[in-house]
């Protein structure tokens, strides 16, 4: 009986021929839900797009060992805690050695920190929101910080719109939209300009904004700032249009461009863009031929920023020479003058790039490019 | 060996009490462990069932504990005033309202927090927003919960939110959360009452240490494998949660059940593990392997100690017993010892009439008969070894290789000549094949020679070399076969005497005779070829000579003075065959001068370039600062010409390159190179020329035959040519060298010596002196007519007197009949009855101020060898009227 008892592991140690292990990297998205289509379609479909390619070309060479890359996808819906929950299901069960996502800043924070004690390297293509690289090690973007966007943003309404009088309407419950709105308010007051009117709304009432525009059009503002997510914007620009608002609308980079196609409303209106399949780069031109060839659509500015974060931890991966977590970060860290679809990037100090905001302009039911403001 | 055999191996007793011992400690062990392994199993199932227990008891607590939490959020949302003066609450009656409002039920949230100690955060979020309206801590005031299941869920019942890693800061934590709505007099949900359990509560359960012994503990993780308890959480050794066999198969696989396996701290644990499915949390009970089966290991100690003290004692009392059985044959085995050192006088004692004491009767009487036959033997013995030595050392005594062999071809003996050419000892070649002590020695030849001696009666004899340590050594081998009185053989005697020096002298002679024969061979060929040479050299002088008188006569530019011309050309092409043969003699004409070998080749090199094709390239790569030579320049250039159009004729009409190296080299004596034919050149300084082409190159057959005389591989050509290299090398004391491969190419080396004492440099083109008309009387003295007429006419018409003789005697009547009148004799050296050099000796006896030109087909350098030069002024034959002329001159007007 005891014999048998310590014959055991030496068997099983024989007989455990164990094949290259997998290099596995962990997608938190927002797959279901309302942000189902402004932003986890891209986020998949790059994501799968990404471990396709890289497994078709035999892996990553990782110290002389072709190592296949395994993407788990986890949804999180529209909820912080269960991205928390899914992202330490990744980090405690899954033994990812990196996460991408999650896209939007309030999920992002909490799973930042999460990384951090886990200290494994975490890419949030999209999250914009400060804090959340805001004294992590192990955290990084690949969009431009809303303070960037926020003050490109109050600088394009004053110099070029040349707005005096402007209306705040943001979701108060969303940490991006809430922060986002008062770095534009700041930096529009400081300008010069007057902020006439502040109103906010929460997630769990998102379908009727007409109180809130009644007031906006009382206040009778030069333009109306609204940092807010697909859904809202159409039923916000509908409702404004209809209530004979006729002040200039300005979103940010969580308008969706494909999604507000179809509303006449948006007409006239501008937002910002962290990336645009018309800004032309040879990474770009490489990278939407790909998505189309795969997917048969055009990709998006989450799409473009998921395949970047994908490309960023491989280079980091193949340079590093190892699986670890920690020496991935190390590597992820020095990256400088990546060549991404989205742009250049280069993380200096903290784990925010150095990236250019586009502003964008609906012109006839389509994004057109207007201004680039460079950090 | 026998010095190291224990006691035990020696002994018979030793023998009897260790089999014993081993025998009673191998049950004793096994006892032992079985006991153990008993117990051990015993004490698992015990252990095990024990901490089922605990784990019971802490689920249940677990349980009632959370339902008490949910009990106690629905009573606060049920009792207190807040329900009806909610309106307030949420600012619908005026903000001092409001503010007077929050102020009471946020003194009320603390208390409940801080008294009962069961919430780490108690708070009201707005309906809807989710807003935090009230909280016990202030900092989430303000905050939004919006989309936070237990907001969602809280504002349709009473909810409990598993534990779940927390959104808000610190985020990650624990975090079990229940909630309740709020709803104002008309049942609306106007607001939802959180509040987050402190987890710490838990601890108190589970710090709880009974049934758990000393090292025991239990926890819980929730389905992450994070510590769900104040005292692990947050830990930086577990960042990523704790993976033991436990928490993963409750936590990953949703399993119940026992295991044996290292725990977090990686100590080997008995553990309970449980997934409790209503919390979503993993129970583990986990005690010390070693705790829970120290019981076990004592018992094994203790059944050791005891079971190796018994044995001890037994083995004292086998002991015992064994001496006394074993002692008269240890009497007997002892007497076998002293008779066995050559004590017969030894006796066993007969102490028992069993089989021992049969055996020590039966002892004595052999050692009785043993010393009988022992006395005999030992003289037998000692005369044996005598005649063995003293054969030993006559054989030893020779200088050839001796050795005996049986028929096997096993060495019985052999002699020390043999034994130190094959570097052992004799004791370590007898009795082994001959073949493997002299590995050199060819089996099958010595087979074939050993039969022949086998059929023979007579020592067989071959002839052998073997090269030992570099040298060759040749043996001349004897073999003879050693029969016994009836004629068969029984060994083979082999005896081998060294005959090396005598093959080598041998061979030096055979050497030096072929040697002497070539030297002969080429000096004679000399003399044939001077002979010759001397005397186409007089018809040549009149030849030209004539055809020249005959040319100063005849108008410019007359047809018959063209022929002429053709005339002259042709003997100038003879005298220079004659020439090449004198060079391949090692006799050719010979100026002594001082050549700088690298402006000779650089005046060259343009002729050089014409006489090769234009697809062969020509590179000079010379040596700078080379030093001179002594020879003659126009033999030296002949040997430069001779190899470069050697070398263009190899690579033909291909395309090609012609190297021309030049450079100085010292040879050692010890290291000569190579060459044809050639003598061995002394040890000194060389300056050398190198020709390298990459031609067709030279099979070895045809290497062999180019320095033969008129050996050619052309279709044309006089076939003199690399003899004569050969020969004026040979006449300026160096030595011509060749390697050649098919194909690749061949390369020709030239060897000078380099000049050591100062001779004067001469320019290789002497230039041409314009005779002058002298004036007086010029006697010939020559045995051949027409180069006496040549002469006369030469130098009449250039205004001397000239008297002709045709002999020495001749010569000195007219040189006394005309004393006084001569300016000057040309003297021919070769001729007959009287020479030349006699002919001067009775000249200056008449005239010790006689002026003389020595003259002769001969050259300077070859009269030189004879011994027949001195100091006049020689003209070598063919000469031209202008060369006559100017030496008369000068010899008339130094």
């Amino acid at each position: 009986m005891v014999r048998l008892q310590w014959m055991v592991p030496g068997v099983l140690a024989l007989a455990c021929n164990s094949p290259t292990p997998e290099i596995r990297i962990g997608v938190l998205v927002g797959a279901t839900g309302p942000r189902q289509v402004s932003s986890g379609l891209g986020t998949v479909q790059s994501a799968r797009l990404a471990e396709e390619l890289v497994n078709a070309s035999g892996g990553i060479m990782v110290g002389g060992v072709s190592h296949p890359v395994r993407v788990i996808f986890r949804d999180i819906g529209d909820q912080a805690d269960r991205a928390t929950s899914q992202a330490r299901d990744l980090l405690n069960r899954d033994s990812v050695v990196a996460l991408v996502g999650p896209q939007f800043s309030r999920d992002a924070i909490p799973v930042a920190s999460l990384a951090e004690q886990a200290r494994v390297p975490m890419i949030s293509p999209m999250s914009t929101h400060p804090n959340t690289t805001l004294g992590n090690r192990y955290v990084f973007r690949i969009a431009f910080t809303d303070d960037l966007q926020g003050k490109a943003l109050a600088h394009f309404a004053r110099e070029t719109l040349h707005a005096r009088r402007a209306a705040l309407l943001y979701d108060v419950a969303m940490d991006y939209s809430r922060n986002l709105s008062q770095v534009f308010q700041a930096e529009f007051i400081a300008r010069g300009g007057m902020v006439v009117s502040d109103q906010q709304f929460t997630s769990d009432q998102a379908d009727d904004f007409t109180a809130q525009l009644t007031r906006i059009r009382a206040a009778r503002p030069d333009v109306v700032f609204s940092p807010n997510f697909t859904r809202a914007d159409s039923i916000q620009l509908i409702q404004a249009r209809r209530l004979g608002i006729t002040a200039t609308f300005l979103g940010s980079d969580s308008w969706n461009d494909a999604s507000l196609r179809g509303v006449p409303e948006a007409e006239g209106a501008y937002f910002t863009v962290q990336w645009h399949p018309g800004i032309a780069t040879a990474e770009a031109d490489s990278f939407i031929a790909r998505y189309r060839r795969a997917y048969g659509t055009t990709p998006d500015a989450t799409g473009a920023a998921t395949w970047d974060a994908f490309q960023v931890i491989f280079t980091a991966l193949r340079r590093a020479g190892s699986v670890e977590p920690d020496s991935i970060r190390r590597t992820i860290a020095a990256t400088e003058g990546f060549r991404g679809v989205t742009g250049v990037l280069t993380y200096g100090n903290g784990g925010d790039p150095h990236k250019s905001v586009y502003i964008m302009k609906f012109v006839k039911g389509m994004g057109v490019f207007q201004q680039r403001v460079d950090p | 060996m026998t010095n190291r055999l224990t006691w035990a191996a020696r002994s018979l007793t030793g023998r009897l009490v260790l089999t014993f011992l081993g025998v009673s400690a191998a049950i004793v062990l096994m006892v032992a462990v079985v006991a153990y392994l008993q117990a051990r199993s015993a004490l698992r199932e015990q252990v095990l069932e024990r901490l089922q227990t605990v784990a019971d008891s802490r689920e249940q607590q677990l349980n009632r504990w959370i339902d008490g939490q949910r009990l106690e959020v629905e009573f606060l949302a049920g009792i207190h005033p807040f329900r009806a003066r909610l309106p307030e609450l949420l600012g619908e009656r005026g903000r001092s309202a409001r503010k007077e409002m929050l102020v009471a039920v946020a003194a009320f949230f603390e208390r409940e927090r801080s008294e009962k100690g069961k919430f780490s955060e108690l708070f009201l979020l707005s309906v809807p927003g989710g807003k935090v309206l009230l909280s016990t801590d202030s900092s989430r005031i303000g905050d939004y919960r919006t989309t936070d299941t237990y907001y969602v869920e809280g504002r349709k019942g009473t909810f409990v939110q598993n534990v779940y890693p927390s959104a808000a800061r610190p985020v990650g934590t624990p975090t079990l959360t229940i909630s309740t709505p709020l709803q104002d007099a008309e049942g609306r949900v106007r607001a939802v009452l959180a509040a987050h359990l402190n987890l710490q509560e838990i601890d108190s359960i589970f710090t709880d240490r009974s049934g758990l012994g000393v090292t025991g503990e239990s926890y819980l993780t929730d389905r992450f494998h994070v510590f769900v308890s104040a005292t692990h959480f947050g830990r930086p050794a577990y960042p990523r949660g704790v993976g033991t066999v436990g928490v993963t198969r409750a936590a990953d696989a949703h399993e119940s059940g026992t295991a044996t396996y290292p725990n977090y701290r990686g100590v080997t644990v008995l553990g309970v593990y449980r997934w409790l499915a209503r919390r979503d949390l993993a129970l583990i009970v986990e005690m010390d392997a070693d705790e829970a089966f120290a019981p076990a290991k004592r018992l094994l100690r203790s059944m050791i100690f005891v079971g190796v003290f018994s044995a001890l004692a037994l083995t004292l009392l086998v002991l015992a017993a064994a001496r006394r059985i074993a002692r008269p044959v240890v009497a007997i085995a002892r007497t076998a010892d002293r008779v066995a050192a050559g004590d017969f006088a030894a006796i066993a004692p007969v102490e028992t009439k069993d089989e021992v004491g049969r055996l020590a009767v039966a002892f004595n009487k052999m050692t009785r008969r043993l010393s009988r036959v022992y006395g005999d033997q030992e003289e037998h013995a000692a005369a044996l070894e005598r005649s063995k030595r003293l054969l030993q050392e006559i054989i030893d005594s020779s200088n050839a290789f001796i050795v005996v062999t049986d028929l096997e071809g096993l060495i019985m003996l052999a002699n020390r000549p043999f034994t130190e050419l094959v570097g052992e000892e004799l004791d370590g070649v007898l009795a082994r094949p001959v073949i493997e002590v002299f590995p050199l020695l060819d089996p099958v030849r010595r087979a074939t020679a050993v039969s022949a001696a086998l059929a023979s009666d007579r020592p067989v004899i071959t002839e052998e070399s073997f090269e030992i340590e570099g040298l060759l050594r040749v043996v001349l081998i004897s073999r003879v076969m050693l029969r016994d009185a009836d004629g068969a053989a029984y060994a083979c005697c082999t005896i081998a005497t060294e005959i090396t020096n005598i093959k080598r002298a041998e061979a030096e002679r055979r050497l030096f005779a072929d040697q002497l024969q070539h030297t002969q061979k080429l000096e004679s060929l000399g003399v044939l070829a001077g002979g010759i040479a001397h005397d186409f050299n007089n018809l040549l002088t009149s030849i030209l000579g004539h055809a020249n008188l005959v040319l100063d006569e005849m108008p410019e530019g007359s047809r018959s003075g063209e022929d002429v011309t053709r005339i002259i050309q042709a003997a100038q092409r003879a005298a220079e065959m004659t020439n090449q043969m004198l060079a391949y003699a090692g006799r050719g004409k010979f100026v002594l001068a001082r050549v700088d070998l690298n402006a000779l080749v650089t005046q060259m090199s343009q002729l050089l370039q014409v006489s090769i094709s234009k697809k062969v390239e020509l590179c000079y790569e010379m040596a700078p600062g080379l030093a001179a030579i002594e020879g003659d320049p126009s033999q030296i250039q002949q040997v430069v010409m001779n190899l470069i159009t050697n070398a263009a004729e190899a690579i033909g009409d291909r395309v090609g390159t012609i190297t021309l190296r030049t450079g100085l080299i010292r040879l050692e004596t010890a290291q000569q190179p190579a060459g044809f034919g050639a003598e061995p050149l002394p040890g000194g300084d060389y300056v050398h020329v190198v020709v390298a082409d990459t031609g067709s190159g030279m099979d070895a057959a045809t290497l062999g035959r180019i320095f033969e005389p008129f050996f050619t591989t052309k279709f044309t050509g006089r076939g003199l040519g690399l003899a004569a290299v050969q020969g004026i090398m040979r006449s300026h004391g160096g030595m011509l060298t060749v390697d050649s491969v098919p194909d690749q190419g061949t390369t020709f080396r030239v060897f000078f010596p380099a000049a050591t004492t100062a001779t004067p440099t001469v320019q290789t083109d002497p230039g041409s002196v314009l005779p002058r008309r002298g004036g007086g009387t010029v006697l010939i003295v020559d045995d051949e007519e027409p180069i006496r007429s040549f002469a006369r006419r030469a130098l009449e018409r250039s205004g001397y007197r000239v008297l002709d003789a045709s002999d020495g005697a001749e010569a000195m009547s007219l040189y006394r009949a005309h004393l006084g009148e001569i300016g000057a004799v040309v003297l021919d050296l070769t001729m007959p009855v009287m020479d030349g050099r006699q002919v001067l000796g009775h000249l200056r006896a008449i005239d010790p101020e006689v002026r003389v030109v020595l003259s002769s087909g001969f050259s300077q350098h070859d009269l030189a060898a004879r011994g027949e030069a001195g100091d006049e002024l020689f003209l070598q034959k063919p000469y031209l009227l202008g060369e006559l002329l100017e030496t008369v001159r000068s010899v008339m007007d130094p």
